[in-house]
């Protein structure tokens, strides 16, 4: 037991990444299931930990609001950027949300408060793996349940076919939408927990790269269902910390698998669980949808 | 009337697909629309169903001015389609899709269940939707559009791939579902079915209403005759 | 003032150059190739790495375009035709492109490192020339005249030839066209390798007048290429060109208010105007859907 604990204690950042990343990968998998792709996560995430660690550091705002703050507050940017783009067709959400990150994280560079190039430091270490733990749970039993209620049917529908969908009655934007920001909030909430996890914050950290990589964790661990992005964040957390003399070819590794998934088994791994109904699907010419 | 289609005009760049159309469909009827291939019955419904937004004209659905509204807003209106090149959920299941077609009425298992009961397809719920028969996707994209318990059900060429049988059965349930009240737009090359089903038939040529009538009256026309004389049709 | 307007000339054309690129593969097979960026990156190094083997900076020019057009069809082989040939949304696609663009970069880098690089000293003309008052360098001047010999020439290659043709009819319908009897295979290869081509020769002359390539050198200029496509229209050539110029013309007339951090503040502002007020941008096809 103490050996167990004692592990565990080493392992303690890496284990609360694996955590934050899975919720980060739930936050874009929301998006994906609708059939869009979103690089601006990681910037929702970066939102709301700065003005969480603000509003704790500075304005000695008590824990658990300083998170929703800044959950909230990344919803609500999601929404009117959301709204201008979901109008149009899917190529222009990519686009907009990758200038959305870069537009972020120019602001972040460019705002005093925000400590610019240096970063946040000294952020209350307020987060235990507990919470999130516990927030991951609340996340993913969500998620699974709106993928099976009406409303995951919809995006499913959305996803196969617009124009079908749209034909049920089915109001797409807004639904694309909700999917886009509930995905912002919950990746608010990560961000909050993150900026309080590891005492300080800096803006690398809520760019590009980091969006391509939850990204990644959305797309290699599987759409399908919701254990896809928690596998993938697993997965492709856990293994870099552990294979760390390969820390250099990380990118390129990543790179290659989501290639490699994306054309081979584009459903993700967490579908090799399910290979009867992925090769029904592949027979349907479904594989890369459903 | 419950749908009063007045002037309805579409372009395309330089071409006018549906040329100031006129058409009057009471409540319950079987509405047929004929013509040849190109000349614009789908875009007509397109137009209809909001897939399309009108250059010119007016749409009435049940007295109500519905000109302009989309898609969606349409179906939670009481119209429901198919499409001439099936447009089913492939990756989902028959059952999901029915659960789909019924959304504008609460997601309703119970009459996704029904519809797919009605087209025959209770037995395939689980099956996934690409994986059916031809002729049995077309039956679930019926199904699908009647789970909505439409006020117009809209069907495009339906009995494309059906064997005789099938259409018979085809035709009866429409005759069926008019005598339910649903009102009925179909489109089909099968002149046995449209014939048979509808109780006014209207076609349409390089964009323009040539005839309306009844079944008898409309074959009998010289118009329509000459309209399809030497189309090769495939019937 | 008239330094500042051949700036803007110059930036303009390499916009342009990037751009172009981005739309081709847009406009030819409906998907944004992602990895574009890095083939914008890996033209600066192939330059790099052949002048540092004493290839003279012109002869280099023409390597990275060769180079990285090939690439490029490599790229289509890999990571775009598996995926057409299942018909698989354009999000994959896209996906699968950052995927190889997180390759390319990151061997770049292990070759090079993240830091900026200098092409040998001296291989790069240093010539200074006058014209009227002005004082001009005789680099940019070569860089700004071979641009816009490049998008000629693609104007030329998209409206005169039957390659050309071909592309015009993949673009408007992928379907007639094989009917057609056009080989879809081979014109979509040479869509890839001149996309790839003209987007490694932006990335050489770029890496030229700055002296300084960098492994991340595309992605600063992603965005511009987007904010020019989104106003100039995704998908249309002249609305490329167009849009890079109105850009970088803009961008040089901001910073008279505009603090120089905030200079690409610009092209993002312009960005999100354009998809508020008018999607489809000056000269595209319809933005909006009707869903």
């Amino acid at each position: 037991m103490d050996d167990l604990l004692q592990f565990l204690g080493a392992y303690q950042t890496t284990i609360g990444f694996i955590g934050l990343n899975a919720m980060l990968a739930l936050s874009v998998w929301l998006t994906l299931y609708t059939g869009q792709l979103t690089l601006g996560n990681a910037a929702f995430a970066g939102i709301a930990a700065y003005a969480s660690a603000l509003l704790t550091l500075k304005a000695g705002v008590p824990f658990p609001i300083a998170l929703a703050s800044g959950a909230l507050l990344a919803a609500i940017v999601a929404l009117p950027l959301g709204a201008t783009v979901f109008r149009l067709r899917g190529v222009y959400l990519a686009i907009a949300t990758l200038a959305f990150g870069e537009v972020v994280r120019v602001a972040i560079l460019a705002i005093p408060i925000t400590g610019r190039g240096q970063g946040l430091v000294g952020i209350p270490p307020k987060t235990e793996l507990w919470h999130i733990f516990l927030s991951l749970l609340v996340v993913a039993l969500a998620c699974a349940r709106l993928r099976v209620s009406s409303v995951g049917r919809a995006w499913a529908a959305i996803r196969e076919d617009e124009l079908a969908a749209a034909s049920q009655g089915i109001r797409v934007r807004r639904y694309q939408l909700a999917a886009f920001v509930l995905g912002a909030l919950i990746a608010g909430w990560a961000g909050g927990l993150a900026a309080h996890f590891d005492f300080a914050i800096q803006p690398d950290e809520f760019g590009f790269a980091r969006a391509v990589q939850i990204l990644v964790f959305a797309v290699v661990g599987g759409i399908p269902n919701v254990f896809g992005p928690i596998l993938g964040a697993v997965l492709l957390t856990a293994l870099p910390a552990v294979l760390q003399p390969l820390q250099e070819y990380r990118d390129i590794f990543q790179g290659v698998i989501l290639v490699l998934v994306i054309v081979y088994l584009p459903r993700g791994l967490a579908t090799l669980l399910e290979l009867r109904r992925t090769a029904r699907l592949r027979t349907v010419g479904a594989e890369d949808v459903a | 009337m419950l749908l009063e289609v007045t002037g309805l005009t579409k372009r395309f760049g330089g071409i006018v697909a549906v040329n100031a159309v006129d058409l009057r469909i009471a409540e319950g009827q079987v509405f047929g629309l004929i013509g040849p291939n190109g000349a614009g019955k789908t875009t007509l419904i397109n137009l209809v169903s909001g897939h399309f937004r009108a250059d010119g004209g007016s749409i009435r659905l049940a007295n109500a001015d519905v000109t302009g509204l989309r898609m969606d807003q349409l179906a939670r209106r009481g119209i429901a389609r198919t499409f001439q090149s099936i447009r089913l959920f492939k990756g989902l299941t028959v059952m999901e899709n029915a659960l789909l077609g019924a959304f504008v009425r609460g997601s309703s298992p119970a009459l996704a269940r029904a519809a797919l009961e009605r087209l025959g397809l209770s037995k395939r719920a689980d099956a996934l939707a690409g994986e059916l028969a031809y002729g049995d996707q077309r039956r679930l994209e019926i199904a699908r559009a009647l789970a909505s318990q439409p006020r117009l059900l809209i069907l495009d060429e339906p009995a494309a791939g059906m064997n005789p049988t099938e259409s018979a059965a085809l035709r009866d349930l429409l005759r069926a579902l008019a005598a339910e009240g649903v009102t009925i737009i179909l489109i089909e090359h099968d002149v046995r079915l449209v014939m048979g089903a509808s109780e006014r038939v209207a076609v349409l040529n390089f964009g323009r209403k040539i005839a309306e009538g009844t079944p008898a009256e409309v074959q009998a026309d010289a118009a329509v005759r000459e309209a399809y004389l030497g189309a090769d049709d495939d019937g | 003032m008239a330094d500042q307007l051949y700036n803007a000339i110059f930036i303009g054309s390499i916009y342009a150059l990037f751009a172009l690129g981005f739309t081709l593969v847009f406009s030819v097979l409906d998907i944004l190739n992602l990895a574009h960026p890095a083939l914008f990156t890996l033209g600066a190094f192939v330059a790099l790495f052949a002048m540092q083997q004493s290839v003279p900076a012109a002869l280099a020019v023409i390597v990275a375009f060769v180079v990285c057009g090939g690439a490029g069809i490599v790229l289509d082989r890999v990571a775009f035709a598996p995926l057409r040939k299942r018909n698989a949304p354009p999000l994959s696609a896209m996906i699968s492109s950052i995927g190889v663009s997180l390759i390319l970069v990151r061997l770049i880098q292990l070759k090079y490192g993240p830091d900026l690089q200098a092409y040998p000293a001296g291989s790069l003309p240093a010539a200074v020339y006058s014209v009227g008052g002005l004082e001009l360098d005789t680099l940019r001047s070569v860089i700004i005249a071979l641009a816009i010999g490049l998008m000629l020439g693609l104007t030329y290659l998209v409206r005169r030839t039957r390659l050309g043709r071909e592309l015009r009819a993949l673009a408007e319908n992928p379907r007639a066209a094989r009917l057609l009897g056009i080989d879809v295979d081979r014109a979509i290869a040479a869509t890839f390798f001149l996309s790839a081509g003209l987007g490694g020769v932006a990335g050489v002359l770029y890496g030229f007048a700055t002296n300084s390539p960098y492994s991340q050198m595309g992605l600063g200029f992603e965005l511009k290429a987007f904010a020019v496509m989104i106003v100039g229209g995704m998908g249309s050539i002249p609305g490329a060109v167009l849009g890079a110029y109105l850009l970088s013309f803009g961008e040089i007339a901001s910073l008279t208010f505009l603090p120089s951090e905030l200079r690409d503040a610009f092209a993002f502002g312009l960005l999100f105007v354009v998809l508020l007020v008018r999607p489809r941008g000056i000269l595209g096809q319809r933005a909006v859907d009707r869903v």
